[in-house]
């Protein structure tokens, strides 16, 4: 008994660091920003603030099924924004530390884009299988840095599942089949006049 | 029996949850500031009882001023005195110009319930709601048409 349990905790320790290298933690100096930023934003959804609210679904209802299934598997969201009146005002070092905890582990970058203005937006995701294991998505503009971590399993079968309910947008919904006219129409109609100034 | 019913009907409107109260007193003996009163808002707490908005079965509202609090600290008070009510941070907003806001949440049996700390200069105003979740997002639904990512 005391050999099993020794091989246990032996093949915990050794695990452990495999575990913790695919685990992205948010910089603890990101509070520091807050300081020097116009507006910042910190939402924090852990584990038990999604299962309160997966706690709410119906398993009846097939649309609430799906998403207290994929709540389930999530372990948080979190979102860290600020705004800032200057350029310069966070340091490039603050997002190369969250760089670096997404480098040479089963995170990989799917999206980067440059801007000749400064922006930069990278998307990485943590293979987990054929599942995805977590999304990290970096938003790093002259004066705006936003960090989003989607910790858990998640398809992006289930996040288009998603959209519609909650707040949340449709994704690819074509915008003349849906609204009846009201709302998309009227977006179409501002578009249709924008294009018409500009001509 | 008719006034026994219109007792019903009024209690929970009239009588405020002492978790509030002591949260609010708590906070005035800690900060040193002193709550308004607000006219009427028995009124407003019986309407909100009664028919239930967006699925909100209860409303408590508590003004401060001349809160002497930095934000930072009025943030970190804000957050002990619910972390200790049992009440779980989700959104946090802060603005330079010493606007802050938090907002927390709690399972109430079949309901949540919402807090909302919000320093705005000297002013800090807190906001409870009891919510019916399931009425809460139909509503959210019902009234979202307006966001569509395609183009």
């Amino acid at each position: 008994m005391k050999r099993s349990l020794l091989k246990l905790a032996i093949i915990a320790i050794a695990v452990a660091p495999v575990w913790a290298a695919d685990d992205f933690k948010l910089p603890m100096n990101l509070e520091k920003l807050a300081e020097h930023a116009t507006e910042s934003v910190d939402v924090t959804l852990d584990q038990s603030t999604l299962q309160l609210a997966s706690g709410f679904l119906s398993k009846d209802d097939p649309d609430e099924a799906q998403v207290k299934k994929m709540i389930g598997k999530l372990k948080g969201i979190y979102v860290r924004s600020f705004e800032f009146e200057k350029e310069g005002q966070y340091s490039m070092s603050d997002v190369q530390a969250m760089r670096a905890q997404l480098k040479g582990t089963n995170w990989t970058r799917i999206v980067g884009v440059k801007s000749i203005k400064g922006e930069n937006t990278e998307v990485y995701l943590l293979k987990n299988g054929d599942q995805i294991g977590g999304i990290v998505v970096l938003d790093a503009e002259p004066k705006e840095l936003t960090i989003v971590h989607v910790d858990g399993s998640i398809s992006p079968e289930e996040l288009s599942r998603l959209g519609g309910h909650m707040g949340i947008p449709e994704l690819g919904k074509d915008k003349k089949t849906k609204g009846n006219g009201s709302s998309a129409g009227k977006d179409k109609k501002d578009d249709d006049e924008q294009s018409e100034k500009e001509q | 029996m008719k006034r026994l019913l219109l007792l019903a009907i009024l209690l929970p409107a009239v009588v405020p949850a002492a978790d509030f109260n002591g949260f609010v007193r708590e906070f005035s003996r800690q900060t040193g500031a002193h709550q308004l009163y607000i006219p009427f808002f028995g009124l407003a707490r019986f309407v909100v009882a009664v028919a239930h908005p967006a699925g909100t079965s209860d409303l408590k509202l508590a003004v401060f001023e001349h809160v002497s609090n930095r934000p930072l600290d009025f943030a970190l008070t804000a957050d002990r005195l619910a972390h200790g009510e049992g009440w779980n941070r989700i959104v946090r907003v802060r603005n330079r110009n010493g606007e802050f806001t938090n907002i927390y949440t709690r399972r109430d049996g079949n309901h949540l319930r919402l807090m909302v700390a919000t320093l705005d200069g000297e002013d800090a105003t807190f906001v409870e709601l009891r919510i019916q979740p399931e009425q809460l997002m139909k509503f959210v639904d019902e009234h979202d048409g307006k966001h569509h990512l395609t183009d």
